[in-house]
């Protein structure tokens, strides 16, 4: 027990600068020599390993405004995985488009049906939101296996032209790494700026008191939407980095199993926190694809203790987010003598 | 009850009457209320203030007679559109955001008046750290108008000690610039120290041409800080007057003061 309870979350002494900055420098360079391995490790295996890590890293990222920053519970995310696939798959199997000028209309279809869908849904609350999403997943698993016409039913889709870019056909998993990687620090970076934002902000304020949050002038079902649409746009890009890195789309990549991990990941990852939740996809792809292979199904035995392990005893997540408001935004945006009494207030500024 | 409308009034309230299944919650209640003015509301607990607060800020819906702000009827508007045309509130509950620092907190009470749309706020553009830097000078002046000026902008709203989590309420409500604001019990505990300086704070807000709708139970908040004061028993207006007017109602002494006399 004594080793559980050092897991959780304790409060430790506070490191000195240097100690700091070294800590600092090692998480750099540790990250910079794991982004970069499939690129000294070789093979064909590695890499495809690393994409895998990547795309649900940025599935998590994605879930993560849905979930970690609006509170709202998505169990039906991967359906927008799904659309950017297929939404690709077509385009480059009927219309001769590249991967390249897929993504943003991939981008823009996810954002469409995202907020087609959000649109009716958001207005419910709590559990019915989590039923509603479900059924939407649902839908788009069964409307993949038999909408032939578009999807190719369970067969699935296949047989496009190869990517390419400036000449430089895409074939091997180490030609779609940099890609994955590149879209995956765009969503940290992007979801990381919304956060300390008017929008994230005001998710935070729906997450944590919708009444508050419209006493404060925040209109409560557009910014969930927006929190739906900002996070599945990430899925729908995956989704078509993924349909073109593995030249084949069928459904059993989106049953509900995927959504389910996806949550699972934001959850172990840590609820709103960036860096945490893709620790958590990294982590769900060397337990439930890495481990699978020399345990079989026990692999996701050990991924659903270890997400049990981590609610009990670490409620936040592996990296939880610590909200403040730091120093630095204080220094570039404050006062340069900030007003300490009553009497320095003016109405307007 | 006899109460001029006038129809320029900042705030006006009329006929106002509210059922909870088959509960007179409010009954015939008017009044208005002016810039710069402070009108309490006072009344024995269950006698409807609270309630009226929420039609008042439009979280009750269901309601008969009208409310108008700034000739504005509000029926039908939505708590948030009461909001945009200058009303603001505190909660009886202090309702602050459990995961916002005490900065993002005032922050987050400008989300009116900021304005970046989502690609600024994403890709951080000039507009966005503009609009930025205005917003955290704007809550730093309300943080410190409130008497929060020396706290650390990071802290977490929910640590601050609980008259700090009312003043930080008031700052959020404030930094919105209302025309109108309504305060919930703002001295719900809070020893005659600093219920005194909440008083000063209210005189000030007041000063500054806001209206302000003052929820109480200290007395000598309401007494100290009023011009005027609405009586309410059993949703029922039953005085309405200057504070000196109030002490010496026999009304308002039977049924509300009456019992502390006694006691």
């Amino acid at each position: 027990m004594r080793a559980l309870t050092l897991l959780r979350a304790t409060r430790r002494p506070v490191p000195s600068a240097n100690t700091k900055r070294a800590l600092r420098v090692a998480l750099v360079l540790g990250t910079l020599g794991f982004a970069s391995a499939p690129y000294w490790l070789g093979g064909s295996y590695f890499p495809d390993i690393w994409i895998d890590m990547g795309l649900w890293a940025v599935i998590g990222v994605g879930l993560n405004v849905v979930i970690g920053f609006a509170g709202l519970l998505d169990l039906g995310y991967m359906a927008f995985y799904a659309i950017g696939g297929y939404v690709f798959a077509n385009a480059a199997l009927y219309h001769g488009f590249n991967l390249w000028e897929t993504l943003p209309v991939g981008a823009v279809i996810a954002l469409v049906s995202s907020a087609i869908i959000g649109f009716p849904t958001l207005r419910v609350r709590g559990d019915y939101l989590a039923i509603m999403t479900l059924g939407f997943g649902g839908i788009v698993y069964f409307a993949a296996q038999n909408l032939t016409a578009l999807t190719g039913g369970v067969n699935g889709l296949y047989g496009w032209k190869t990517p390419s870019l400036l000449g430089h056909p895409f074939i091997t998993p180490l030609d779609f790494y940099p890609f994955v990687l590149a879209l995956l620090v765009l969503a940290a970076l992007v979801t990381m700026h919304l956060r300390t934002s008017r929008i994230g902000r005001a998710w935070t304020c729906i997450k944590d008191d919708e009444i508050a949050a419209a006493a404060s002038g925040i209109a409560i079902v557009r910014y969930k939407l927006y929190a739906y649409m900002l996070g599945s746009v990430w899925a729908g890009l995956a989704g078509a980095l993924f349909a073109a890195k593995e030249a084949l789309i069928s459904p059993e990549s989106f049953t509900f199993d995927a959504s389910f991990f996806a949550v699972a990941i934001v959850v172990l990852g840590g609820m709103g926190s960036i860096s945490g939740v893709i620790v958590g996809g990294i982590f769900y792809v060397v337990i439930a694809e890495w481990l699978s292979a020399y345990t079989g199904t026990l692999s996701g035995v050990i991924f659903a203790a270890l997400l049990l392990l981590v609610v009990l005893l670490r409620p936040q997540g592996l990296i939880p987010y610590r909200p403040t408001f730091d120093r630095r935004r204080l220094r570039r945006y404050g006062l340069p003598e900030p007003p300490v009494a009553a009497d320095d207030y003016r109405l307007d500024p | 009850m006899t109460t001029a409308l006038t129809p320029e009034s900042l705030l006006a309230v009329s006929d106002v009457a509210v059922t909870f299944g088959g509960v007179q919650a409010l009954a015939d209640v008017s009044f208005n209320l002016e810039r710069g003015e402070i009108l309490g509301i006072i009344g024995p607990n269950g006698a409807g203030k609270t309630t009226l607060f929420n039609v008042v800020s439009g979280l009750v819906k269901d309601y008969q007679g009208s409310v108008a702000l700034g000739g504005i009827d509000l029926r039908g508007k939505s708590p948030q559109r009461i909001v945009g045309l200058g009303l603001r509130r505190t909660f009886q509950n202090v309702r602050l955001f459990k995961s916002l620092s005490v900065m993002d907190t005032v922050l987050a009470g400008q989300h009116l008046a900021i304005r970046e749309s989502v690609f600024d706020s994403a890709f951080r553009t000039r507009r966005y750290h503009r609009q930025e830097g205005i917003a955290v000078q704007r809550a730093q002046q309300a943080l410190a108008f409130v008497g929060l000026g020396h706290v650390a902008p990071g802290d977490m709203a929910a640590s601050l000690p609980y008259g700090g989590q009312r003043r930080l309420e008031i700052a959020r409500a404030l930094v919105g610039y209302p025309k109108v604001l309504m305060l919930d019990e703002p001295a719900a505990g809070m020893n005659a120290t600093e219920s005194r300086s909440l008083g000063t704070m209210i005189r000030r807000i007041a000063a500054t041409g806001i209206g302000v709708l003052l929820v109480e139970h200290d007395m000598r908040v309401i007494m100290s800080v009023c011009d005027r004061i609405v009586v309410l028993n059993f949703g029922r207006v039953i005085a309405q007057g200057t504070p000196e007017q109030i002490r010496s109602d026999p009304a308002v002494v039977r049924a509300y003061l009456g019992d502390e006399v006694g006691a």
